[in-house]
């Protein structure tokens, strides 16, 4: 046997020991961290598919409040066509509704009403101020309206207008489902939830 | 009956009870007191000739920095649905003590604007079977259509002036 051929033993020996040798770190390394690893980006991931299920199946309550409600309804027939996002089906009970459209102006004795059907709905929910009035009171500055619905109940997208056409309303819903789609997978996500 | 025949039946009727009269746009209108409401409204409603089976409506009015005494009023619309006519009463109330008989039981119908009386003016209507506030929530304080009850709940956010905008929605009350 040759000098060279000895040389190319060890050398063989030596690269395989260093190969067993990072095979095992990596194991160790794969066994330690697996856990978190793979939980991070499950849950994340799972959050975003969550997420995408609920942003394509927003159902508002059924609660119109004033004019706005008229805009509302046309938003939801054929010419407009909210099926297309996802949110046609009104639902006539708050317990199967995940988005309440405050359409129009709240007035004071309205205000705990609109509270409790808040309330019923089940959590995670949205609310979509629609109008003026809704928003901050309107034209109404007076003793009979609350000056904008975000007083009584957390709002998460507002739609200005006098009132917001269908379309405008739109543009809000699926602003609400970018909102929605960027919330997943998050611990205001989770909040929401819980 | 025209409206002299109405005056005249009235007031040969109920003599010192009918403090004036005048014809206003074509519409008689008889202006009484407090304490004889309830014989006016009697008459009016129980007299053959007369016969005012329907009240349309009662309304308050305030004049305050009108000049004009008393303070408050209290305003009735009657009419005879058979004799085709029409009257309306104007009671005036004092501002120490807005109190006036109630006339719910003559004419169902008064029951819920008396009601708005006393929440819109705060005028106490005695002898009413549930006097409580019709429009505003129970607990309101305050009522909204006097004139001395303020227009606007909150100041308007807007200004041409920038600095003074920012002050303003500043000032803003909290929101949740």
């Amino acid at each position: 046997m040759g000098l060279i051929d000895q040389a190319v033993d060890l050398l063989e020996t030596e690269v395989n020991n260093i190969k067993e040798n990072v095979k095992d770190t990596v194991d160790a390394l794969d066994y330690e961290y697996s856990g978190a690893v793979y939980d991070s980006i499950l849950t994340t991931k799972l959050g975003k598919v969550i997420g995408w299920a609920q942003k394509n199946a927003l159902w508002p309550a059924t609660f119109g409040l004033a004019c706005c409600a008229i805009e509302m309804m046309a938003m939801a027939n054929s010419r407009w066509d909210a099926a297309r996002f996802g949110a046609e089906v009104f639902r006539a009970s708050p317990r199967q509704a995940d988005l309440m459209i405050v359409s129009g102006r709240v007035s004071q004795k309205m205000a705990p009403v609109l509270k409790t059907i808040y309330d019923q709905m089940p959590e995670p929910k949205w609310v979509i101020s629609m109008g003026a009035c809704a928003s901050c009171g309107g034209i109404f500055n007076n003793y009979a309206i609350v000056q904008g619905v975000d007083r009584v109940v957390p709002v998460d997208v507002y739609v200005p207008g006098c009132p917001p056409g269908p379309e405008a309303l739109l543009y809000g819903l699926i602003k609400l489902q970018e909102k929605i789609m960027n919330e997943a997978g998050t611990d205001r996500a989770a909040k929401r939830a819980a | 009956m025209t409206n002299e025949e109405i005056f005249e039946k009235v007031k040969s009727a109920l003599g010192e009870d009918i403090r004036g009269s005048e014809v206003s746009l074509g519409d008689p209108v008889l202006f009484v007191e407090p304490g004889s409401l309830r014989r006016t409204a009697e008459f009016l409603k129980n007299d053959p000739d007369l016969n005012f089976d329907y009240l349309s409506h009662i309304t308050g009015a305030d004049y305050l920095n009108e000049h004009r005494e008393p303070r408050f009023e209290a305003i009735y619309e009657f009419h005879s649905i058979d004799k085709n006519h029409s009257i309306r009463v104007r009671v005036g109330l004092e501002e120490d003590d807005p109190t006036i008989p109630t006339v719910s039981d003559l004419w169902k119908g008064a029951l819920y604007p008396e009601r708005e009386l006393f929440d819109m003016f705060g005028f106490n209507v005695t002898g009413h079977p549930n006097l409580s506030r019709l429009i505003m929530p129970d607990e309101w304080e305050g009522h909204p259509l006097r004139k001395d009850y303020p227009l606007t709940t909150e100041d308007i956010a807007f200004s041409h002036n920038r600095e003074f905008k920012r002050d303003l929605v500043k000032s803003k009350p909290e929101t949740r």
